[in-house]
């Protein structure tokens, strides 16, 4: 199958009626996410995956996708207009997105945030397109050394991004780690940490475990406060960026998708990263840096490209590897394999029209959203103001109904309520929730490409270090932890730590 | 290092501990054959090791200065998260002998009212609006069993 036939694949499957609708559902919730400052792409995806359950496969993956980049398109409306990032991805835009509200240019702002993203998303839809093919090849040539090597390194990749603690983040991958190893070990065929409660034979449940750690310790920190951020009164005529606004930004939209597509695709990467790099690269890059903060529309385009093209290119090393890298790609993990789904190289081979059929959603999705960013912005500022003692009532309802419905079991319930104490703890204390997330996913397969390796090697670590790819992985997760714990790098993040 | 740093660091540090324990009664193994607890007591092992790195930093190197900046939660910042955990175990436990209907209907309303407790008597049309839309959404329209508890007597 040629390139051309594959898209043509993709967006046969798309377009279909059923599949359209999702992705526009999973827009809709996304920009509204986005909007909505204090609930995440992940905690919204995690809610919504129960009602995923009885709905097509294709449709469902198609909706949680939208949901996590429409919510990079929602979050700059709060930032540039309430100087209140709606994802953590969109905390640069306020730099100078809010500058130029107050100056009377929160339209250009919001246009060139909305066609910067539009951009990136396509651009990245074709990067993913291209890139698949020769990425799936060479994810054919893993094995279980290769895997556990890989899994290793993002770990310890996403640990290393944390924006708290290092030596926490890699705590909570043990913690994620152990908790993986609730229930039965279908190897051995013996339970473990059970304590004797039939309910965890079958292993901690993912969902609720999520909801809780997203959904609900988010809801529980927001109720700590009482002060909603105000709107900044900005006339909102003249979306459309002049040619000057274009002129200007153009180039800085190119770089930020460009960087922030590939650092999307490394493990632990995603939206975040890529938004802030683009940042500091327009600045360094440009004519008048002194401009920066102060209003200038490229330090509004350049990161809301690469945090666009970023949530994209993040589904690359769990369509082609099969292994999620961050919290939102361990949703879509756990949502495939609810459908019986295992995600990976083999994926483009057995299931062609849901691998293209997802890709080319994106880029479906990225039309929808520019459509619903630009025209209904007043939309989104009117719902700004819908109260969050109101709002946060609907959530939990949802969150309640959601979980009860995966098994209709009141077990489900109470987990979800548990983790979110936990989460609300955590966050209280500095423990950051998605190296757990991603160390409970990853412990399973870990133990496994682990025994599988020993078993291949007869108990010789050594298998490790004869694969090339296993041995690059590890050589750079040893030089990542050596930095890490650099004084160099140590004395860098107490310093962003303080700044936070 | 403040007195939630403290306590979350000395419950991670027993629960390592107790893991760890529990992992060598499973059976850890050897390389050729790992036994069902030989990663439980890898992770152990790591959570406990920096487990300990973090409450020695903490203790010993007397960051006062950090711990003085460290903000800590007022009663009234906890109140309503610590209502809201309760009022959530209550709900779960009452879900099934009660069933869907009027747990949601009560839980709604005390958060509702936990909220705006002035406005009481809008908060229980809201609270019944909210349990009644959405059980027809859910159980009726989307085919989802809510528990009916008591109401089934009604059938």
């Amino acid at each position: 199958m040629d390139l051309l036939q594959t898209i043509l694949l993709g967006f046969q499957t798309c377009l279909q009626p059923v599949n359209l609708l999702y992705c526009f559902i999973g827009t809709l919730i996304g920009t509204l996410v986005g909007v909505l400052p204090g609930l995440g792409p992940g905690g919204a995806m995690a809610i919504l995956l129960p009602v995923t359950f009885n709905a097509p496969p294709l449709a469902s993956i198609i909706m949680l996708a939208g949901i996590y980049y429409g919510a990079q398109y929602g979050g700059s409306t709060t930032s540039i207009l309430m100087n209140i990032p709606g994802e953590a991805s969109s905390i640069v835009t306020c730099l100078d997105g809010y500058q130029m509200a107050r100056q009377g240019r929160a339209g250009p702002a919001l246009g060139i945030a909305a066609f910067a993203s539009f951009i990136a998303g396509t651009l990245s839809t074709f990067g993913i397109i291209i890139l698949a093919r020769p990425l799936v090849g060479f994810a054919l040539k893993f094995g279980p050394p290769e895997y556990f090597a890989l899994m290793i390194l993002g770990l310890i990749i996403l640990s290393f991004l944390s924006r708290k603690s290092l030596i926490k983040s890699f705590m909570m991958v043990a913690v994620g780690l152990l908790l993986s190893y609730v229930g039965m070990d279908t190897m051995a065929g013996q339970p473990r940490f059970t304590f004797g409660i039939d309910n965890l034979l079958q292993g901690m449940p993912i969902i609720p475990m999520v909801m809780g750690l997203f959904g609900i310790a988010e809801i529980m920190e927001n109720l700590e406060g009482t002060e909603q951020g105000s709107i900044f009164k900005a006339h909102l005529s003249g979306l459309l960026p002049s040619l000057k606004d274009w002129r200007d930004s153009i180039w800085a939209i190119m770089r930020g998708t460009i960087i922030g597509f590939f650092l999307g695709i490394l493990p632990g990467g995603g939206a975040l990263l890529g938004s802030f790099v683009s940042y500091a690269i327009e600045k360094r890059v440009a004519k008048h840096p002194e401009e920066f903060g102060k209003g200038a529309i490229a330090g509004v385009a350049a990161p809301e490209a690469a945090n666009n093209a970023g949530s994209q290119g993040a589904f690359i090393p769990l369509m082609t590897l099969g292994i999620p890298t961050n919290v939102v790609s361990s949703i879509l993990f756990a949502a495939l394999l609810v459908h019986n789904i295992t995600p990976g190289p083999l994926m483009l081979k057995e299931r062609p029209e849901m691998f293209w059929g997802l890709i080319t959603s994106m880029y479906v999705g990225n039309v929808m959203l520019l459509a619903l960013n630009l025209p209904l912005i007043g939309i989104w500022v009117k719902i700004l103001k819908i109260p969050f003692n109101r709002l946060f009532v609907l959530i939990i309802v949802f969150c309640l109904i959601g979980v009860y419905s995966i098994d209709s079991s009141v077990w489900d319930v109470g987990v979800m309520i548990l983790f979110g104490v936990i989460g609300y703890i955590m966050r209280k204390a500095g423990f950051e929730s998605p190296p757990l997330v991603l160390a409970f996913i990853l412990g399973p397969r870990m133990e496994q490409s682990l025994r599988q390796s020993l078993l291949l090697s007869q108990g010789s670590v050594g298998i490790f270090f004869e694969k090339p790819i296993a041995l690059s992985c590890l050589i750079l997760a040893a030089i990542l932890v050596v930095i890490s714990f650099s004084r160099y790098t140590v004395q860098k993040r107490q310093e962003m730590l303080q700044e936070d | 290092m403040n007195a939630l740093d403290r306590g979350s660091c000395i419950f991670l540090l027993g629960l390592s501990v107790l893991i760890g324990l529990m992992s060598i009664r499973l059976g850890v193994g050897g390389l050729e054959l790992m036994g069902t607890g030989f990663m439980p007591l890898l992770a152990s092992i790591l959570l406990f090791v920096l487990t300990v790195i973090v409450l020695v930093k903490g203790l010993w190197t007397h960051q006062k200065q950090d711990s003085e900046k460290q903000r800590h939660l007022t009663w009234e910042e906890l109140e309503r998260p610590l209502k809201l955990v309760v009022g959530l175990f209550v709900y779960a436990f009452l879900l099934l002998p009660l069933g869907y209907l009027i747990t949601t209907f009560l839980l709604v309303f005390f958060m509702f009212n936990m909220m705006q407790p002035e406005k009481w008597r809008k908060d229980l049309l809201f609270a019944a609006l909210v349990a009644a839309a959405s059980f027809v959404l859910f159980d009726t329209l989307l085919s989802v069993r809510l528990p009916s508890g008591i109401l089934t007597v009604l059938g």
